[in-house]
């Protein structure tokens, strides 16, 4: 029997347990991050476009990635170093790749989840009307951010056991990709060594399509691609170190 | 009889800790195997061994014929597991708990749901399946857990001390299901209760340093003793220096321990014991005990350095 299945009912049980609090969640994220990031800032950065516009795409990306990457690291630690779960899914007939792959899957559902409450939310809020085609083009990109978010999320929770370090990566995290890529503040405020830095990490391009595809500008097919690129050697690098560490006392 | 584990030449150490040595044994088909041994002397390692939970450095392991290293999957799921830890998930409620680990071994919803239900009816807990196990007492945790393990109707059972913290109720429950079930199942236990080990076990190994020091039926263990009898005096006050090295004096008593107002020692001669007691008499002797050796008394001699 297929393993997915019943450790998709597993992942479908808990979320009706934790629905309530996690909706909510989904909900304030993009309008706390609206009201007390995007609304200060407007009244400083001046652009071409109306700054809150711009700055949606730094709102979807921001939630849903942190999403991705909070749900499974969080999963991954608590299953790996706080209840000792993972001896019960280990003494089970399903391989490391299949508890990787459902927990990836797992983050990239709950990103998702974020992601269409948040555009929702931000179109809302900035009364902004997008075309089918834009959204979908949106889609493919952001799902390429969450894979990557999730995986990388996987790889933190497998490796990282200690609480307060793991809470500090993530605060570093969301400072980074709220400060770091250009996805509040644009890039032409940066220094120019530290712009020539950041352009090296193929996410930085990832980041620039969704703006791009806002703002109606052809977006970059390598820089998605080698974000996609990226992700799977993370996920690959994942699969390698979790041969390490689980079945290992 | 046709062998159901294969244990050969088995290896594994952590950094310059050896958990297992060169570890060798085989358990038959149908039977029940008990493992004891003092605390870290690898009789968890082995059951996790077992289950996948850890992986071996050296020598194979064989269930019902199958390579564990080859045909893990296959194996893993023709084991179940009761482990000494609680590692119940915490958000799902016990019928889940039980329900989705019988999937994940390949049983169906309605399977599964109707094990689950049997299970929990057996071990008294159907009235508390849909609230969460960590709402639960100690010994109703562990129950979850033997239930968990046998959902799927496995053919090797492997139980880390599964009867640790339930009430005499509940542990006489697990043992009348164990008794029922050890005719077409193979069981391996660990533990450290000797009376339990005595009463439900085929095969006896006493572990020790992560090697069998000894391996057999309750009555061939005995056997090897040939005979030695353990003796308890008991005084109303403590023995004098001297009494003890009147004591050393006899060669043909073992191990004479004088703990608080108790001596303790083994002897395969009743002549020797009687020679104590008359030593015994003129030193306040209040009570005596004698009882022939059993699986603690081989326990304590083979792991403490020898009866002898």
């Amino acid at each position: 029997m297929n393993p997915f299945f019943p450790l998709f009912k597993r992942e479908l049980l808990e979320f009706k347990k934790h629905a309530f609090p996690t909706v909510l969640l989904w909900v304030l994220m993009p309008i706390v991050i609206h009201t007390f990031l995007a609304i200060p800032l407007s009244r400083i950065i001046t652009m071409d476009i109306r700054y809150l516009n711009w700055s949606a795409g730094g709102i979807w990306i921001t939630t849903a990635g942190m999403t991705a990457f909070l749900q499974s690291a969080g999963r991954m630690r608590k299953i790996q170093f706080e209840s000792k779960q993972i001896e019960s899914l280990l003494k089970s007939p399903i391989s490391n790749l299949d508890l990787i792959i459902i927990n990836i899957v797992r983050g990239m559902m709950y990103g998702l989840s974020q992601f269409i409450v948040a555009i929702l939310i931000t179109s809302t809020l900035n009364h902004e009307y997008m075309s089918i085609g834009s959204i979908l083009i949106i889609f493919i990109q952001m799902l390429t951010l969450i894979l990557h978010f999730s995986v990388l999320g996987t790889l933190m929770g497998m490796l990282v056991s200690n609480g307060i370090l793991f809470v500090n990566i993530s605060f570093l995290l969301f400072l980074g990709i709220t400060m770091g890529f250009g996805n509040f503040i644009p890039l032409k405020y940066y220094p120019p060594s530290f712009f020539s830095i950041i352009n090296f990490i193929p996410t930085t391009a990832a980041f620039e399509n969704i703006r791009s595809v806002i703002l109606h500008n052809p977006f970059s097919l390598p820089g998605f691609f080698l974000t996609l690129l990226g992700t799977i050697f993370i996920g690959i690098i994942t699969l390698i170190i979790s041969h390490k560490i689980f079945r290992k006392i | 009889m046709e062998a159901s584990i294969t244990f050969k030449a088995v290896g594994k150490a952590i950094g310059r800790k050896t958990l297992l040595a060169d570890l060798s044994f085989g358990v038959e088909k149908g039977s029940t195997f008990v493992l004891i041994g003092e605390n870290g002397s690898g009789k968890s390692i082995i059951l996790k061994l077992l289950v996948g939970l850890i992986e071996k450095d050296t020598g194979s392991v064989y269930i019902h014929g199958q390579d564990i290293s080859t045909r893990s999957l296959e194996t893993r799921s023709m084991c179940g597991y009761m482990p000494q830890n609680i590692n119940l998930d915490d958000d799902l409620n016990i019928f889940d708990n039980i329900s989705i680990h019988g999937q994940l071994h390949g049983l169906t919803s309605a399977e599964a749901r109707k094990n689950t239900f049997h299970w929990a009816e057996l071990l008294g807990f159907t009235k508390f399946l849909k609230q969460s196990p960590y709402d639960q007492a100690f010994g109703l945790q562990r129950k979850i857990l033997f239930a968990r393990a046998l959902v799927h109707d496995p053919k090797v059972l492997l139980l880390d001390e599964p009867t640790t913290g339930m009430d005499p109720h509940s542990r006489s429950t697990v043992w009348n299901i164990l008794d029922k079930l050890h005719y077409d199942k193979t069981i391996i236990f660990a533990t450290q209760n000797f009376t339990e080990a005595e009463r439900y076990a085929n095969r006896i190994a006493i572990l020790h340093q992560g090697n069998i020091k000894m391996d057999g039926t309750l009555e061939r263990l005995i056997e090897t003793t040939h005979g030695l009898t353990n003796y308890r005096l008991a005084f109303s006050k403590e023995p004098p220096k001297e009494f003890m090295d009147q004591l050393e004096q006899f060669p043909r008593v073992l191990r004479p321990r004088l703990k608080g107002l108790e001596l303790e020692f083994y002897s395969r001669e009743r002549q020797q014991f009687f020679k104590v007691l008359r030593l015994a008499l003129e030193h306040d002797l209040a009570d005596l005990d004698t009882s022939i050796c059993r699986l603690r008394d081989l326990f304590i001699g083979l792991t403490e350095g020898g009866l002898e």
